[in-house]
Formats: structure tokens, C-alpha cells, sequence
């Protein structure tokens, strides 16, 4: 139980709050395994695949993963994957706080440069949930912890510049409106939100993040 | 307990060996502040990256480079004017290239004008005598910083070839923009550009936003992009505090650089290329309208990057121009 405890608490530190894997807290089908695919717009066009494991009514805590990579002509030469737990610390008949963590590995490959991130993050959701819909306001923080830079093009053009691992190289907050809607084995996930720098001013080009998300539970 | 001990060992003895990424050098080039080795002027209080080729007493020819943010490393073909008799000064605008960084609160509430100044500041730097004739040269932003100084000061210029301004005001310039920069948010292109925002954020330091912005011209020079580049071309940095401050002011605040140039009549060559989709000649006879004495002039087989790109077909018709007013 002990080592479950550290396990878990290795794995919260993942996701923003908009991304995948999402839970209904209140499902009318209390199935244990959760795969969804999800589509979604913040840092391009991504599209992936999410897999959770719920532990079970006794103990509100799902694991999971996801694997999502954003579209364009080099199919994944860029991709995310996600190793994430969460778990409900609060909630009523309807009202449910969660908290979601987890580890990240990032990959981005361009003609200028190759990079390969490890990152963790920290999110929380407060919803409403029926066992039909429900609707939920989450934060989240995003954090690079160390940077695999290995320069291509931009060697050329800056023979000096040094490739190898850099420390932090910072990090997104996240805000999100979160919508949910069940029916039979499958619900569907509708959020809309906005991702700032950590500082409020180096923020992504999109203005907005929105995710869309079709979950089968079984 | 033992392994646990070794594994934090490990992972300490690796978290100090990484690079600190806004470290001056290490991903993007130092600047004239941080390397004394390279060529450098004080202007109007801040050190700029100069470099000249020529005679200093032949009629001067003033290199200004595009962005806002951008620097004169692909324009270098120009050295060419020095054999033809020209003196030809290069500098990379204050906050861009390898001239010194400046923070986004000291570019005042003129960021333009403040621009215009330094330009003047460079040309008086170099003006040997009252006879030696000055002519601009510049492009994209460049183009736009030199038509803002022939509004200024009129008089003190001979000639000026201005390649490709995206517009002469911010509606004219906003609109070139939302041709120039269209999204196609299923390309790899910006893909390329957008992804590695998520490796990069919410950083103060200019070093890292600088090397975040040069990922972020894959998306300007993808292939089909709309200005017609060919690929990507050289350069030294991407300035992203002076791209930004500068775009900020305009959107907030909006500029007009053609109040007084009815006062300019000597003629001005104005040159577009033949493969910016987003430009052409219709966009250059409505940008140019204002200067009442102007020669439009299309540049073969090159993109807006043309002094890189086009140089083959440019060099002529500029030389020719300059010769007639030398």
C-alpha cells in the first residue's frame, strides 16, 4: 500500500487540465477500463489515444496513459505520452474535486532542431456531474524539467550553438471549462479553455485550447 | 534505502551537468554587448552591430533589414554596390541581430520614431560632408523604417529602394499581414512552428524567447509558403522583444509614415517580387501611391526574401537606379 502511495505520488506531478485521460466521477456504467480518443486544438492540431484504469468504487483512483501527436505531413516525428493518475479527494452526491498528476515525454522534430522533453504536471477539476452529464472548472500547471536539444539546421546558421540537456525551460498554466455528456458504454468530452505562459506573457499563439474526446468504458 | 540514495545521487550529479538555456551563447549567438569581438558602434545610446564595405567618402548606401527583429545577415549581397563606387553601411536595428538587447519598457512610447532617430544617428556617424549623398535600401520592415525616416527628414536623403513594405500605415500593414501569414492549421509547416511552444514557456529571458522565435520561422519558409521564399535564409537572431513591442504598439496605437511624403519628390524604386502571393503589383502601386515620384520594379524568379533569393535580378535594376541619382 505504502509503495501505491509513492507510485502515485511519483506519478502526480502530468497532464494539463485540458488533456486527456478525462473520468466521468459518476457513471451510471462502472466498467473498469476507460479508452478514448480525443481530438484537440492548443499547441496545433493533435490527435491521440488515452487508455485508464479505474482501481475500483472502493478506492476513486484511475491510472492511465495517453499518446497523442499532432497532425501534419511527418506523421509522429512530434508526440506526447502521458503517465498519469488521479484521483476524486472530495465530493457529495454531485459535487466531485479531483486531482490529476503525472510524468510526460515530449518529442518535436523539425528541420531546425530535434528535442526530446521530460516534463510533469499538476491539474484539478471541481464538477457537477449527473449520471447523464456534467460540467467542471479545472486549473492546471505544466512543467519542463529537463531538454534534449539537438540542433539541425539552426547549426548552420549559428555554428556556436550547443546541443545536449538543458535544465527547465518553463512551463504552461491552464484553464479550462469542461463539459461531459454519457450514453451507454461511451461519453463524450467537449472542454474549452486557454493556456497561458507561466508568466502570463509568453503564452501560445493559439488564443484558445479546445478538446473533444469520445471515451468507451467497459 | 541504498539505491534510493544512489538514484538521487545520480539524478543530482545530472541536473547539474544540464546547460541553463538562457545562458548568452549557448542556442542563440551573443550580441555586441557580450562579444567584443564583434563590430560595433554606440548610436543613440545603445550598441548596434555595424559593419560597412567601401570607401567612406563614396555616396553612402544605408542596408536596413526587415522583421521588426530581423538582421542584415542575408542582405550581405549588397557588398557589391562598394565596387560600383558606393559606400555601403550594414547595422542591425536596435534589440535585433547581434546588435545589444534592449528590454521591452526602454523602447519608449515611440518605438518607431526611436527607431528613425538611431538610423539618423548612424547616418550622421558616417556623413563625411554636407555633399556625400545618402540613399536607403531597405526591405520588408526595413522598407517601412525607411519610408518613416523619408517622412521625417526629407532633404537629407538622394534616393531610396524599398523592397517589398508591407504597408505604409498599420490598416494597410495588418491587411499585407493576414495575407502574408495565413494559418493552414493542417500543414507540417505550422505544426513545426506551434508544437514547440509547449518546450518553451513562460520565460522572461530574451535568449530563450529569441531561440523560440527561430523555430518559429519553419512555418514562414515551409514549403508553398505565401511569400514565395524558396527555403529558409541565413540569419543571426530573431529579436522577439522588439518584434513584439513594436506589433503591440501598432495594434495599439496605429501608425501613419505617409503624412509628409508628398515632400519627398525624388524618384523612389520600389520593388516587388515575382513569387509573393500575398504582394504584387497591385499591392505595390496602392503602398507606393503616396511617394509622388515612383518607378515600380518586379524582381524575377524570387520570393519577398529577394536580396537573398533574387539578388541575380535585383542587383541590376538597383544599380541602375543608383547610378542615375549618384
Amino acid at each position: 500500500m505504502k509503495n501505491a502511495f509513492l507510485l502515485l505520488i511519483a506519478l502526480a506531478t502530468c497532464s494539463q487540465a485540458l488533456y486527456a485521460q478525462h473520468v466521468n466521477w459518476r457513471p451510471a456504467n462502472t466498467a473498469r477500463h476507460l479508452v478514448s480518443a480525443d481530438l484537440r486544438a492548443d499547441f496545433g492540431i493533435c490527435y491521440g489515444l488515452s487508455y485508464g484504469y479505474s482501481l475500483g468504487a472502493k478506492m476513486p483512483v484511475v491510472l492511465g496513459g495517453e499518446f497523442s501527436s499532432p497532425v501534419g505531413k511527418d506523421l509522429l516525428d512530434d508526440w506526447r505520452l502521458n503517465l498519469n493518475g488521479q484521483t476524486e479527494i472530495w465530493g457529495t452526491e454531485h459535487l466531485s474535486l479531483n486531482v490529476k498528476g503525472g510524468v510526460n515525454v515530449k518529442r518535436y522534430q523539425s528541420s531546425f532542431a530535434h528535442m526530446t522533453q521530460l516534463g510533469a504536471g499538476l491539474s484539478a477539476t471541481l464538477g457537477y456531474y449527473r449520471k447523464a452529464w456534467g460540467l467542471g472548472l479545472a486549473a492546471g500547471i505544466d512543467e519542463s524539467l529537463a531538454t534534449q536539444i539537438n540542433n539541425l539546421e539552426l547549426k548552420s546558421s549559428y555554428p556556436g550553438i550547443q546541443n545536449g540537456w538543458y535544465k527547465g525551460t518553463g512551463g504552461n498554466l491552464s484553464f479550462a471549462l469542461k463539459s461531459q455528456y454519457s450514453f451507454g458504454d461511451f461519453t463524450i468530452f467537449l472542454n474549452l479553455g486557454k493556456i497561458y505562459g507561466q508568466n502570463f506573457t509568453d503564452s501560445p499563439t493559439l488564443p484558445f485550447a479546445m478538446e473533444w474526446s469520445l471515451q468507451r468504458r467497459f | 534505502m541504498k539505491r534510493l540514495w544512489m538514484a538521487g545521487a545520480l539524478l543530482c550529479l545530472f541536473s547539474c551537468s544540464l546547460h541553463d538555456p538562457a545562458a548568452p551563447g549557448l542556442l542563440v549567438p551573443k550580441t555586441v554587448d557580450q562579444d567584443p569581438g564583434i563590430p560595433a558602434l554606440m548610436i543613440n545610446g545603445v550598441l548596434l552591430h555595424v559593419e560597412t564595405e567601401g570607401n567612406p567618402t563614396d555616396p553612402m548606401v544605408v542596408l536596413i533589414h526587415g522583421g521588426p527583429g530581423g538582421d542584415f545577415r542575408s542582405l550581405q549581397s549588397a557588398k557589391d554596390l562598394a565596387s560600383e563606387g558606393f559606400f555601403v553601411v550594414f547595422y542591425d536595428q536596435r534589440g535585433s541581430g547581434l546588435s545589444q538587447r534592449i528590454p521591452a519598457n526602454a523602447y519608449t512610447n515611440d518605438p518607431i520614431g526611436l527607431m528613425v532617430a538611431d538610423l539618423d544617428g548612424l547616418i550622421a556617424h558616417f556623413r563625411v560632408s554636407p555633399d556625400q549623398k545618402v540613399f536607403l535600401f531597405g526591405h520588408s520592415w526595413g522598407a517601412m523604417l525607411a519610408t518613416a525616416y523619408l517622412n521625417a527628414y526629407p532633404a537629407r536623403i538622394a534616393g531610396a529602394i524599398l523592397a517589398e513594405p508591407g504597408g505604409f500605415t498599420w490598416t494597410q500593414t495588418s491587411e499585407y499581414l493576414s495575407r502574408s501569414n495565413k494559418i493552414k492549421f493542417f500543414s507540417e509547416g505550422i505544426n513545426d512552428a506551434l508544437y514547440p511552444e509547449q518546450f518553451f514557456a513562460g520565460r522572461d529571458e530574451q535568449e530563450i524567447l529569441d531561440y523560440k522565435a527561430a523555430l518559429f520561422a519553419a512555418v514562414e519558409n515551409a514549403p508553398g509558403n505565401p511569400l514565395g521564399n524558396a527555403g529558409q535564409y541565413p540569419f543571426w537572431r530573431s529579436g522577439t522583444v522588439v518584434f513584439n513591442t513594436l506589433i503591440d504598439f501598432a495594434v495599439e496605437k496605429g501608425f501613419d509614415l505617409t503624412t509628409h511624403l508628398d515632400r519627398y519628390t525624388a524618384p523612389v524604386l520600389f520593388m516587388y517580387s515575382e513569387l509573393n502571393t500575398a504582394y504584387g503589383p497591385d499591392w505595390a502601386r496602392q503602398v507606393s501611391a503616396p511617394y509622388p515620384n515612383v518607378q515600380l520594379a518586379e524582381v524575377k524568379g524570387s520570393g519577398h526574401e529577394m536580396l537573398f533569393f533574387g539578388w541575380e535580378d535585383l542587383y541590376p535594376q538597383a544599380l541602375t537606379y543608383l547610378n542615375l541619382l549618384k
